[in-house]
């Protein structure tokens, strides 16, 4: 099925269509989730917004972009949405934690999982360490930067995701690094890693 | 080059996107300083590893968006409930609110400025009778307050005294 056909058998309702959609572009929006999420359960939940959403917004995809685009618009979308509203309930749920005496302890989960390897465990901190820099950057850096160096998409299909012009994408993934190196660097030295 | 210069520099020198001079540079300081090579490797490794999570195509996939889009459709009822209950209600409180301000509002009406006045002379009708009735029993007159507040007579107002005197 081309994407023409995908597009047209989806206004009229054709089931084939939408599952070869759902199948054809899976891989790429649990992808892009997972790439801002860092959760695989919250990127397969959120993907099936996408999906979702896809379906029900058929109508304005006027075929100006690629289809891969429209839905890497539309994952990115959903999970700053995702994201925006777990902050919110994280407030909430930090409240309960500490009326109810903070029940919830990340050193003495670690301690427990003795089974995992000591180095794997560093390399796991590594990553959520990146993954706490990427996420405090600004927005638009943060998505320009994830599309661009986990997504490995080029400048021009970033510019076009976000509506922006190709050099603004550039401006944007260079402060990003930048500020992400920097960070990095400061948060290593908080950890005594150097 | 400086530490922090190379800071700036390590994601592109990783993947080899710096100009030639600069990779040359970068990689010099990188043979000499342990710090910034130990850096380096932690900054490739935790970005090698982000890159390298993915999640493989899952077979149920469709199954699970098609179940939640039926699901979405189905329940008609529920969004009506959901929408009653977020604009009823409040409405529903406001409508009795406002019910309550204005039947207050026509009770306090009830009594008009003619009745207010008339209600206010009665009142004043009952004070002058009373003030002038109050004096007719002479023992009032010797009470423990005059006595105590009064007790200097020459204080004692001259219609009090002319009252006493008349008594006497």
């Amino acid at each position: 099925m081309t994407e023409e056909q995908i597009i047209q058998g989806i206004r009229q309702g054709e089931e084939t269509a939408f599952k070869e959609l759902v199948d054809q572009y899976q891989e790429l929006v649990i992808n892009v989730c997972n790439s801002f999420l860092h959760n695989r359960d919250d990127a397969l939940d959120v993907s099936q917004d996408v999906f979702i959403k896809a379906y029900h917004s058929i109508g304005s995809f006027r075929g100006q972009s690629r289809i891969s685009t429209w839905l890497y618009r539309i994952a990115v979308n959903q999970s700053l949405n995702y994201i925006r509203d777990r902050k919110r309930k994280n407030i909430f749920n930090s409240l309960d934690v500490w009326f109810n005496n903070s029940r919830y302890n990340p050193a003495e989960t670690l301690e427990d999982q003795d089974d995992i390897a000591t180095e794997k465990m560093e390399r796991q901190e590594q990553k959520h360490l990146l993954y706490k820099v990427i996420e405090s950057l600004p927005k638009k850096q943060r998505v320009a930067l994830t599309l661009n160096k986990l997504e490995e998409l080029p400048y021009k299909e970033v510019a076009e995701i976000m509506d922006i012009t190709v050099s603004e994408t550039g401006v944007l993934i260079n402060r990003a690094k930048k500020t992400l190196q920097k960070k990095m660097v400061a948060e290593l030295k908080n950890t005594d890693r150097l | 080059m400086k530490c922090k210069d190379v800071h700036i520099r390590l994601l592109d020198y990783s993947e080899k996107t710096l100009p030639k001079g600069e990779m040359e540079e970068v990689k010099r300081h990188l043979d000499q300083c342990e710090t910034c090579r130990q850096l380096y490797h932690q900054i490739q490794t935790s970005w090698e590893m982000a890159k390298k999570e993915r999640i493989p195509y899952q077979p149920f996939f469709y199954t699970r968006v098609r179940q939640r889009l039926s699901n979405q459709s189905q329940p008609v009822r529920s969004h009506l409930r959901q929408l009653v209950r977020t604009t009823m209600y409040p409405a529903l409180f406001f409508i009795v609110l406002g019910l309550g301000i204005t039947i207050g509002i026509q009770l306090g009406k009830g009594i008009g400025p003619q009745q207010s006045a008339q209600m206010q002379d009665e009142q004043e009708d009952y004070l002058e009778a009373y003030a002038e009735n109050q004096y007719l029993n002479g023992f009032q007159l010797e009470s423990l307050e005059q006595e105590l507040f009064f007790a200097d007579t020459a204080s004692i107002p001259r219609s009090l005294n002319q009252q006493q005197d008349s008594y006497e």
